[in-house]
């Protein structure tokens, strides 16, 4: 099977500080997803390609961590069987700040 | 049908937006009443011929009930039936109507698809609700 | 409001002719936007004179109760002038200089009472400081609001006395395209920087608001419930989300400004604007 490669994020920092080094992106609680029974509702919302399909299992799991935007959860709220959680936005705001005032990126 | 019939109609004029997807829905809407749900009570109208000034058009307008559908905020059709003096029973703006059923989604301006026919629909309905069906 | 076309009546036998001249002519001084037309040269079709008139906001000036110059915008096609009579309570004002001020007056209240309909008070004072900083990516232009900070996540952040407005930029409104419906928070609503306050959709895809900002919602855009569009029409104005009261104006930090913004919104542009979701 090909894998399909996925564009890298377009700008690696976010806020002046190293995308990879915030970590922001989707949680999948696999025992509440079902893949939306083959809709997959957030892999065709999300226009960041942040998700994948497994078909075999009927379950989504995430591709492009880093392609997720910092704070949007837009995701969350479609997801039908709530499945979706994120990390908690201030320590991630936290971390960001703590990174830039080491004067880091 | 006799002319006197046809007079008695009420009419629906959709704008003609060829740009985006909510033209070819007000149309689609449009020929969905006119011609498959209540065809008896409403019949559709050519915007064009209102800015052509098109006498028989117009004067069909002063007396009938007019509903307008309008794909986009410059309102087309309600500005064009304003100008020709016609009375509008009710505007019909697609976004509103969207709002109010966000899963109905069109697609393309080629392809509304299914959610671009559901949305005709919810706009058959809405005219109707004011109209009568 | 952009260029004004004032057209004076023709009239000369009668005081409210010349005072109506004369007040064009004052308005034309105070008022770089301001051409005063010629009711002959619009009667003649002159032109320059009908281009003048049809790109421009037209307030006619009539001398008296025969309104010649409104009649004439009128039959030129002219749907939605201003205009302002030269009544006798003003012929009888003593002083030529205060006849020509009354009337110039007048016609100053009337472009208040058309710009105040048209945005109402919900336009922050300063909206005309309109500099841009523009760049063009493909077939896109950006359009980027000099005076203004912005965040990552592509809104934008504005100064207001003690408070800050919010509200999208202009590269966001075009990733989203035409925007059909907004949700907006309640007023009072405590917000932390980064967390989703209320948000908009288009036909292509459904937008969280981010706030660039932590403190309370002092107001929320109450028009953009009949009319989303114009968060794409106008994101930098009439188009705003929330006035909001912020904890630490220090947070500001934290944003881009205008040329840092631009550089990073061109970068995000090239990858974003022409994508089919």
């Amino acid at each position: 099977m090909v894998m399909m490669s996925y564009e890298e994020t377009p700008t690696n920092t976010f806020m002046g500080v190293d995308r990879k080094k915030i970590h922001w992106w989707p949680f999948i609680d696999s025992d509440k997803c079902d893949g939306c029974a083959g809709e997959y509702d957030c892999l065709k919302f999300c226009p960041h390609r942040v998700f994948r399909p497994i078909k075999n299992l009927l379950v989504i799991e995430v591709e492009n961590r880093y392609n997720c935007v910092v704070f949007c959860r837009a995701c969350q709220k479609m997801c039908p069987k709530d499945a979706i959680s994120f990390p908690n936005k201030s320590d991630v705001l936290k971390l960001i700040k703590d990174v830039r005032s080491a004067g880091g990126e | 049908m006799s002319k006197r019939n046809e007079s008695q109609k009420k009419i629906v004029i959709p704008c003609s937006g060829i740009g985006k997807a909510f033209g070819t829905v007000s149309r689609e809407a449009t020929y969905l009443l006119t011609e498959e749900l209540n065809p008896r009570e409403y019949r559709k109208m050519c915007l064009p011929l209102l800015v052509v000034g098109d006498e028989e058009a117009i004067k069909l307008l002063h007396s009938s009930e007019i509903f307008t559908i309008d794909g986009c905020p410059k309102q087309c059709a309600t500005v064009s039936v304003r100008k020709s003096g016609g009375a509008i029973r009710k505007e019909i703006l697609v976004a509103k109507v969207l709002a109010a059923n966000k899963d109905h989604k069109p697609g393309t301006v080629l392809d509304i698809g299914e959610g671009g026919r559901l949305l005709a629909q919810d706009i058959a309905n809405e005219i109707t609700a004011e109209g009568g069906d | 409001m952009g260029r004004k076309y004032v057209l004076p009546c023709a009239g000369y036998d009668r005081p409210g002719g010349k005072i109506g001249r004369e007040a064009a002519e004052l308005l034309a001084d105070e008022d770089p936007e301001v051409v005063v037309g010629s009711v002959a040269a619009l009667f003649a079709e002159r032109p320059g004179e009908v281009k003048d008139f049809r790109s421009s906001q037209v307030i006619c000036i009539d001398g008296c109760s025969v309104k010649c110059a409104s009649k004439l915008a009128q039959a030129r096609g002219n749907k939605d002038m201003l205009a302002v009579e030269v009544t006798d309570s003003i012929a009888a004002i003593e002083g030529s200089e205060e006849r020509r001020s009354a009337v110039a007056e007048s016609v100053g209240r009337l472009y208040q009472k058309t710009i105040s309909k048209a945005t109402s008070d919900i336009l922050p004072k300063d909206f005309n400081d309109s500099a841009f900083l523009i760049e063009k990516i493909d077939k896109f232009i950006l359009k980027v609001q000099k005076s203004l900070y912005y965040s990552d996540n592509d809104f934008w952040a504005r100064v207001e006395g003690e408070d800050v407005r919010i509200g999208a930029s202009d590269l966001l409104q075009q990733m989203a395209s035409d925007i059909f419906f907004v949700e907006l928070a309640e007023i009072g609503k405590k917000v932390e920087f980064g967390d989703d306050v209320g948000g908009f959709e288009s036909t292509k895809t459904a937008i969280e608001i981010i706030t660039p900002i932590s403190g309370t919602i002092l107001e929320r855009n109450e028009l953009l419930e009949n009319n989303p569009e114009l968060v794409n029409e106008n994101p930098y104005g009439t188009g705003w989300f929330y006035l909001l009261k912020p904890d630490d104006i220090d947070e500001l930090e934290l944003l881009k400004d205008a040329s840092e913004y631009i550089t990073y919104a061109v970068e995000k542009a090239k990858h974003e604007l022409g994508k089919k979701v």
